[in-house]
Formats: C-alpha cells, structure tokens, sequence
C-alpha cells in the first residue's frame, strides 16, 4: 500500500513535468511597456510592446518623469492584450515573472505593481528578474538548445555589460562593465550632437552603411586596460574635439565618414573585449544581446570574428533585441523550474548591486 | 451589500481597508514612512484576512489617485487597477482632496451636528501641499440628503454620512484650485467675502460657515497655514487631518458604486504637466 501510494505521488509529479509551463512576462523598466506569454520557455505565444519612442524623440532621449506616467496609463490594456493573444486562460498561467531590477524606479514599479496583484488575486508565484540576464535570455529563447557556460554581452542605451554564464544557467557574474556611458547612450548624444534625430542607434548604422570607417581613426578606449570594461564617454568627447578643430567634418556630405569611423571604433571595442573574456574564461559560446544588438557592424564583427576564433555567437533576431517581455518570460522559466519565486514584498532597484 | 476594497498609497502613510457599504470591517496603516511597494500586498493581504474575506470576495476596488506623492500613487494604481481586472470588478480613481474632505467630516462630526442644527452651514477646506511651494485646495459644504435636488446632475456629492438620524451629503462647492501659498490667503479672500462662500459660476453661497481646513500644507507650510486660520473667526484648524487613509477611499467608493459613476482608466492626478528640463 506504501509503495502504491509513492508511485501515486511519481506519477503525478510525473504528469506534471509534461504539463506546459505559461510564464507570463512583465518589462518596463525603462521606456517601453511590455507583455508576453511564453510556453515552455521556447514558444512565444504573444509578445506586446507599447514603444514611447515618439513622445522621447522631441527631448532627444527618454524623460523617466513622461515615461513612468505613461507606463500607468496602459499597463493593464498592454498585459490584457499579451494574455488575449496568446489565447490562454489567465488561470493557466503558472508564474508572472517581471523585471524588478535594474532601471527606472519610476517605471520598474508599474510593472512590478501589476505583477505583484496578478500573483495574489490568481495565487500564483511572483519571479522578479534582473533586466540584464532577460536580455542574455532572448539568446537562449531563440536557441532554447544552448548548453554548457558562455559569455554574455549587454549593449544598449543604458548598459554595456559583460556576463560570464556558467554550466547551470542561472547563476551569472558580472566580469566588466561600462565605467561611464553605455554604448547605447554614447550613440544617442553623438545623433542629438550632430542632429541627425532620436534613438541614435539606428540612425548612426544606417547612415555608416554609406561611410569610410576608417576615415578616422579614433581612438579605441580602454582596449588594452587588463580588465573587461568599457568607456565610451571618451570616444564621444573625441568625435567632439575633432569635429570642433576641423569644421568641415560637420558638413553634411562628411557626416556618414565621420559617424562610420566612430561605430567602427565602439564595435572594436565591444567585440575585441568579449572575445578576449571569452578565451580568459575558457569557454565556447559568446550571446550578445540588447538593443546595441540590433547594429548591423556588430552583428557582422562578430559573426567575422567569432568564426576565425572558433567561437559560436548567439543574436537574437532584431525584433528580440529591443527591450521585450519574452526574455523576461523565458528567464522567468529557467527560475521556475529551480523554484526560485519571489516574495510578494519585493522592491524596486535601480541598479543591480543593491 | 458590498465588499470594498480600498488603498491610500498618496502620501507616506501607506494603508489599506475593507468595508462592507458604508461600514468599515478592518484597516491596516502605517503611520511611519514605508516602503510601499514592500508592504501594499502584505497590508492588502492583513485587511482582507482581518475582515475574514478574501480578494475573491470584494466586489468594488477605490484607490486614492492623488496629488500626491507620485511613487505611492502609481503603485497604488498599479496594484488596484490590476486586482480589479483580474477579479472583473469595478475600481474607482478618487481625488485627494475628495479623500480628505471626507476624512475631515467623518472625523468632525460633533462640530459639523453643532453647525447645522444651529443653522450654520459648515465649509470643508482640505489644502494639500503639492510641492514648488503650492497648495492644492477645494471646498465642500455638507446638506441634508433630503434637501438635496440637485445631486444626481451635478454630481459634486463625493460621500454621504449620517449625523444622528438624517443623512447628510458631502458635496464639492466648485472646482479644484492651485495657488502658491503666498496667495492662498487672498485666494480664500475671494471665496469668502464678507463671510460668504461664494462659488460664482455655481451661484452657490453659504452665508458665515463654519470653515474646517486640514490637509498635509499645515505640515509644510504651517505658518502659512496658521495666518489664514487667524485672518478669520470663522476658521478652524483640524491639525491632525495632514495625511489620508484608506477607509475614505472606500467611503467615497461606495457612494460611487451606488450612483453607478462611468468608471475611468486608473491613472494618477497631476497638478501641473511636466515640463522637462524646467520651464
């Protein structure tokens, strides 16, 4: 009778591991509010993005006080649409999982407000995740296959973050960072610098795509520091100096050059440094994600590079680069399966050494 | 009967409270400075348990949608908008200053039972401080139910309370106003000319009413606060009203839910757009 009622219990537990894990996603730690439902931590069932690009773009780069009250504003309309589409019931989701950290405390606490009621109404485990390992995971939901440790970078406006992953896919350490502005950032100011518009990024890669990148030779900052971290706040200042000594750089027909040259410097940088932590770490794999992720010169460096180092590169198709609630969802999966919830009476932080 | 389920998250004390119609069954607040966001679950959570209810069982949500501090309100929003839509029940948004008036009537009673039956009409005057040096102030006078013919047009009246066997509406007397509090005094000047609360537009006047004032600028602002109270006999200063709570919330709530008032998209109440980078 004992052991009847222990195979009971296997079997149950045996049932459960194939049952489908919904994982409900929640984002909006900086400017865009964002929903999703992911099956198995693989299947994207709905993936909603309510972007506040164009209420930024007038003030050149994002306002938290504008973007906290927007968040408040569509919330709710955002996840109820992530859950309409995705077709499945609210009562089959298994877990919310909702970036808490870091980013716009203004803007993390919307959504971890509604994550927080979702769980409690519904009685489901809450999962707060750092913003940073989601975007790492929108590598491992496009390729849910990927095994063993690996190096993770971070590129985008508001970080330039090196991740070294080991074997259990959860526990990450931060080996370098940018010591001042992110790369995304340094991108922005340049574009509002040179007024050529808002977010940078794409901007400045489009208009490269006409220019000589090696029309000047910037310098590559802390390339050679020992460590792995990054500047680009020099580099900017030096895109700046150049072009107030000679003025004509700042004619139109020179600024393709001119931008080409400086995303040059920037990827040599990021791609040189991540290859190196790469070798120091001993390990095979390099997943690169962000919205950096989405510049064409990076993707194409590193694909050049990582390929004659024997290196495989992970990057999320572009639509999975920007800021989204699947990554968020997938990594809330990983933490799901090893029971790692999260108290109902967790906070916000801006950073994530808090 | 209804369950009601209410959150002040505005200021820095956080609390949240459970009644049934008009009846409050329990409230959990923290007079202190908290972490909102650390506590708004576990107090939701104590409140319901408190009343012997659970979220399955509340049937209208309110949350007090400021002005107020900013990070409070929006996770005050944020957590009732979405229980709201989980539950598939109806929430209500109130203003502050609805919130306060309210608390200022239930908590003054006597004073208010002592007016009226002398015949003096009595005047609420919750004064926010909304920061920059501002206070965010409104006015509201307090008529018998029967009296009342108007109430379901205008829709002014934010709650109603009983004073001994008549029921008595809290109405607001014109709109919501911002004044720096240098001219607050001048600016009550003109509502109260030669004891008269005059709201023009409404062509509404109550002659020599008993002024209550509470509201968190007596906080800030306290000799701004004690100047106008000593320009007039007819002032009073409740200084303990600074900060609201939730059980008003649900007051006010209730009388929404039973005036069937078009629900809105939950968001914040600002006093000002923001302007970035200054003006």
């Amino acid at each position: 009778m004992k052991n009847g009622g222990i195979l009971n219990i296997m079997s149950i537990e045996e049932k459960e591991n194939k049952k489908d894990i919904y994982i409900l996603g929640i984002e909006t730690s900086c400017d865009d509010t964002c929903a999703s439902m992911v099956k198995n931590g693989s299947v994207i069932l709905s993936s909603v993005v309510s972007s506040q690009d164009e209420i930024h773009r007038k003030y050149g780069g994002i306002v938290p006080e504008i973007a906290s009250r927007k968040h408040i504003e569509v919330i709710d309309i955002i996840i109820k649409e992530a859950i309409n589409k995705s077709g499945i019931d609210i009562s089959c989701i298994n877990a919310v999982s909702v970036t808490n950290r870091p980013g716009l405390i203004g803007s993390l606490l919307v959504g971890v407000g509604a994550a927080k009621a979702i769980c409690y109404a519904r009685n489901i485990p809450l999962i707060a995740v750092n913003h940073l390992k989601a975007h790492i995971y929108s590598n491992v939901l496009a390729h849910p296959n990927i095994r063993g440790g690996f190096i993770g970078l971070v590129v985008s406006g508001g970080h330039s973050s090196l991740y070294l992953m080991d074997n259990d896919k959860c526990s990450m350490k931060l080996v370098g960072q940018t010591v001042d502005d992110a790369v995304g950032e340094a991108f922005d100011k340049i574009a509002r610098y040179l007024n050529l518009g808002y977010p940078g990024g794409p901007i400045i890669d489009k208009l490269s795509k006409s220019g000589n990148s090696d029309y000047i030779d910037f310098p590559r900052p802390m390339i050679n520091s020992g460590d792995f971290n990054f500047s680009f706040s020099g580099l900017k200042t030096s895109l700046i100096y150049r072009t107030k000594k000679d003025k004509k750089l700042m004619h139109k027909e020179n600024i393709p050059d001119l931008v080409a040259s400086f995303q040059k410097a920037a990827v040599d940088v990021l791609v040189e440094k991540t290859i190196r932590a790469c070798r120091k770490y001993g390990m095979d794999k390099i997943l690169v994600s962000g919205g950096v992720a989405a510049n064409s010169r990076l993707r194409e460096e590193f694909t050049k590079r990582c390929s004659s180092n024997n290196i495989s590169v992970y990057i999320p198709p572009l639509s999975m680069c920007m800021d989204n609630a699947a990554m968020v969802a997938c990594l809330g999966y990983y933490e799901y399966l090893k029971g790692n919830f999260s108290s109902l009476d967790v906070d916000v932080y801006s950073r994530t050494d808090q | 009967m209804m369950n009601i389920l209410g959150i002040d998250s505005s200021s820095r004390n956080l609390s949240a409270a459970v009644s049934r119609d008009d009846k409050l069954l329990s409230e959990v607040i923290n007079h202190e400075s908290s972490k909102h966001m650390v506590n708004i679950i576990k107090f939701t959570d104590k409140a319901l348990r408190r009343a012997g209810l659970s979220i399955k069982d509340v049937d209208v949500f309110g949350v007090n949608l400021g002005p107020g501090d900013f990070t409070g309100t929006r996770i005050g929003a944020s957590v009732i908008k979405t229980l709201s839509w989980v539950e598939k029940k109806c929430a209500y948004g109130i203003n502050s200053l609805d919130v306060h008036a309210v608390m200022c009537a239930f908590k003054n009673k006597n004073t208010i039972a002592k007016n009226l039956l002398n015949g003096r009409p009595v005047t609420i005057a919750p004064c926010l401080d909304v920061k920059r040096s501002e206070v965010y102030f409104s006015f509201y006078g307090i008529s018998e139910d029967e009296n009342d013919v108007c109430h379901k047009s205008e829709k002014k009246i934010i709650a109603s309370m009983i004073i001994g066997a008549k029921k008595y509406n809290i109405k607001r007397i014109g709109d919501y106003h911002l004044a720096n509090k240098d001219e607050l005094m001048e600016k009550f000047n003109i509502f109260f000319e030669n004891e008269v609360l005059k709201i023009q537009s409404k062509e509404i006047a109550h002659v020599n009413p008993a002024v209550i004032v509470c509201g968190s600028s007596y906080a800030s602002h306290r000799s701004t606060m004690l100047d106008l109270i000593r320009s007039s006999s007819s002032f009073i200063l409740d200084k303990r009203l600074l900060y609201s709570q939730a059980r008003y919330v649900n007051l006010c709530s209730y009388f929404n839910a039973l005036e069937k008032v078009e629900l809105k998209n939950l968001a914040p109440v600002y006093v000002r757009d923001f302007v970035p980078f200054g003006n």
